[in-house]
């Protein structure tokens, strides 16, 4: 790739052959010759290993494919059809809607509210910082299982806190509810770090020149906070709410390694749901389908958010 | 605050602002008990056996009784299980490659994105961008379609017919999702904010564009690097799902996975998780993650901000 420098001395010392061959036309493209060259490499990689696989994994949904050494077979609309007739898929993307719109709202928050404290001029505010982030860089695969040991209906702290306050123990596993409240806790838990030092980030945009000219115009501390910082926040508050969405509706760890989907299928997610098809029925034709749906649902989504807000930002 | 500055308003106004400095410290000493918790909840359950752990009445902070090294002597001697080192090895060789070639590309092709002029610039620019907005299962299904039938890889004849492809088989962990688009959104715009006199002087001087990105940018673009390199780092470290759905043989296996292995299909399969055990190997999984974190957290949290601010 060296190949491609830009300075006369090592075109004269013959470091392309394009150069020899055609001086004014190198000469005039030289800069868009060393581009190509530089990224060439990554693009053909790229349109191979992604840009293949997106358009394939649009097509897979018209096909009846089970098994990967089946052959496919074209069936038109009929994928999309189950996952529009079969209640599962429609149950849970619903579930993926409500389950995540959840763990979003806890992570925004409490991720506020912690970020707003984090910002405060207190001692240790770095060490509060470091610790609050912890979690984010923890695996999910060692993590979910610290909480599955606390959920453990015989040996877990929780069912030891409610018989220490004289309830009755439960067994987390068998009900819908909690082990959707389990899946909040334990995504927040790893998330809230996260989205509040977005919030921060977005905190310490905000021109500290503000504060003081309407300190010096006698605002007090709520009125600076309504006026100042609330708008001050659009910007991050846009992209913690598209982002958040967008991972909210693609949860699926913490389902598969705290809940299985259990009970009965009941904290079945959409992408678990996608990812079961494929990984446990090698049933291809319906994973594609499923997958497209759950995209178009996310490109209409930022799509809509970004018109609606009128913000032209190339994303 | 215009305010009449008896003695009695200040001390009660030191008084209130005593309250609030407790309230706020109350609440973030609350809030990273409730983050470290797990944490050293696994930490105190890591030196008990399993039987141990199921026979004592659970309490809030486990302490064992008789502190045992057998969990430890598993993760870290191998003992149990011989392929542990492969574990470790896997997941370190993962992380490094992603993060060198992830690092280097992003700074490359970031320079380019952002500095030279060329045919077609903004629409690759623009369809690199929208193929990271679409969500990672779309390409799941294909992606191992694609590698089961790749041509001429694992018995598979030229067009991809007759054996397994890349299943199985190691360099699979190795060759997939090397473009990380992010990181190259990030670089691009990292090297807007950088004043263009140094390249030109360099140029001048006859350096060409690799040089310059590799002894001019690059020093300036240190923080960029340092937030690619530790989140690609850390990302590859913990990605437990590619090796998951690719290799299935132990000595393929990085850490993260083999630990999912034993816990979704442990509960399963044989009933009773080895707990202790499982916790254990989950530390040995996120504790290099947590130094890591600790040492470069600057960067990190720095990085975020400036990610957040410009995506």
């Amino acid at each position: 790739m060296g190949k491609a420098d830009n300075n006369k001395v090592s075109l004269s010392g013959g470091a392309g052959g394009s150069a020899r061959f055609f001086p004014g036309w190198y000469r005039r493209h030289r800069e868009g010759v060393t581009a190509w060259l530089l990224l060439g490499p990554i693009l053909v990689y790229f349109l191979i290993f992604q840009g293949f696989p997106i358009i394939f994994g649009f097509l897979l949904g018209f096909f009846r494919w089970v098994g990967v050494t089946a052959a496919p077979e074209f069936c038109g609309l009929a994928n999309y059809l189950t996952f529009f007739t079969e209640p599962m898929y429609l149950l849970a993307l619903w579930r993926a809607f409500y389950i995540g719109s959840l763990v979003m709202a806890v992570n925004i928050g409490v991720g506020f509210a912690g970020a707003v404290l984090l910002n405060l001029p207190i001692r240790g505010r770095g060490v509060f910082r470091t610790i609050w982030y912890i979690p984010v860089v923890t695996s999910t695969v060692a993590t979910s299982q610290m909480f599955l040991i606390f959920i453990d209906p015989s040996v877990g702290v929780a069912n030891r806190v409610l018989k220490q306050l004289g309830l009755t123990p439960v067994v987390w596993f068998y009900s819908t509810f909690w082990m959707v409240v389990w899946i909040v806790l334990y995504s927040s838990w790893r998330g809230i770090g996260f989205t509040a030092i977005l919030w921060l980030a977005g905190l310490q945009a905000i021109d500290p020149g503000l504060y003081e000219a309407a300190q010096i115009d006698g605002a007090g501390a709520w009125q600076r906070f309504w006026h100042i910082t609330i708008p001050g926040l659009k910007t991050i508050a846009i992209f913690v709410l598209v982002t958040g969405f967008i991972g909210a509706l693609q949860i699926f760890d913490p389902v598969l390694f705290i809940s299985q989907g259990m009970p009965w299928g009941t904290t079945e997610v959409i992408i678990y749901r996608i990812f079961r098809d494929f990984y446990g029925d090698f049933n291809f034709g319906m994973a594609g389908a499923g997958s497209v749906i759950v995209t178009l649902i996310i490109v209409a989504f930022t799509v809509a958010t970004f018109r609606l807000l009128g913000e032209r930002r190339g994303l | 605050m215009a305010k009449d500055l008896t003695k009695a308003s200040i001390t009660r106004v030191i008084a209130i602002e005593k309250l609030k400095r407790g309230l706020i410290y109350f609440i973030l000493v609350a809030g990273s008990i409730v983050f470290l918790y797990p944490i050293i909840y696994a930490v105190g359950v890591s030196f008990m056996s399993t039987e141990e752990f199921v026979s004592i009445i659970p309490s809030l902070l486990p302490i064992p009784a008789e502190p045992m090294l057998g969990n430890y002597r598993w993760l870290l001697l191998g003992m149990g299980d011989r392929y542990m080192k492969y574990y470790f090895f896997n997941s370190f060789a993962r992380a490094a490659w992603y993060t060198a070639f992830m690092t280097i590309t992003a700074l490359i092709v970031g320079y380019v994105f952002a500095r030279l002029k060329f045919w077609g610039r903004e629409v690759i620019f623009f369809a690199l961008l929208v193929s990271q907005m679409l969500p990672a299962v779309v390409t799941m299904a294909p992606t191992y379609i694609m590698m089961a039938r790749f041509p001429l890889v694992g018995g598979n004849n030229i067009f991809g017919q007759g054996g397994s492809g890349f299943l199985g088989q190691y360099p699979v962990l190795f060759i997939l999702g090397l473009t990380n688009v992010m990181a190259i959104f990030l670089m691009r715009m990292a090297m807007y904010s950088m004043p263009p006199d140094m390249e030109e002087a360099a140029r001048i001087d006859g350096a060409g564009t690799l040089r310059i990105i590799f002894q001019i940018v690059a020093p300036i673009q240190k923080p960029m690097l340092a937030y690619i390199a530790i989140t690609t780092g850390i990302m590859l470290w913990n990605d437990w799902f590619t090796p998951f759905l690719y290799v299935s043989s132990k000595r393929h296996l990085p850490l993260a996975t083999a630990i999912a292995k034993m816990t979704a299909l442990a509960v399963v399969q044989a009933g009773v998780p080895r707990w202790t055990l499982i916790i254990t190997l989950g530390l040995g999984l996120t504790v290099p993650c947590l130094v890591l974190f600790a040492y470069f957290q600057r960067y990190i949290v720095e990085g975020l901000a400036s990610a957040a601010i410009k995506g």
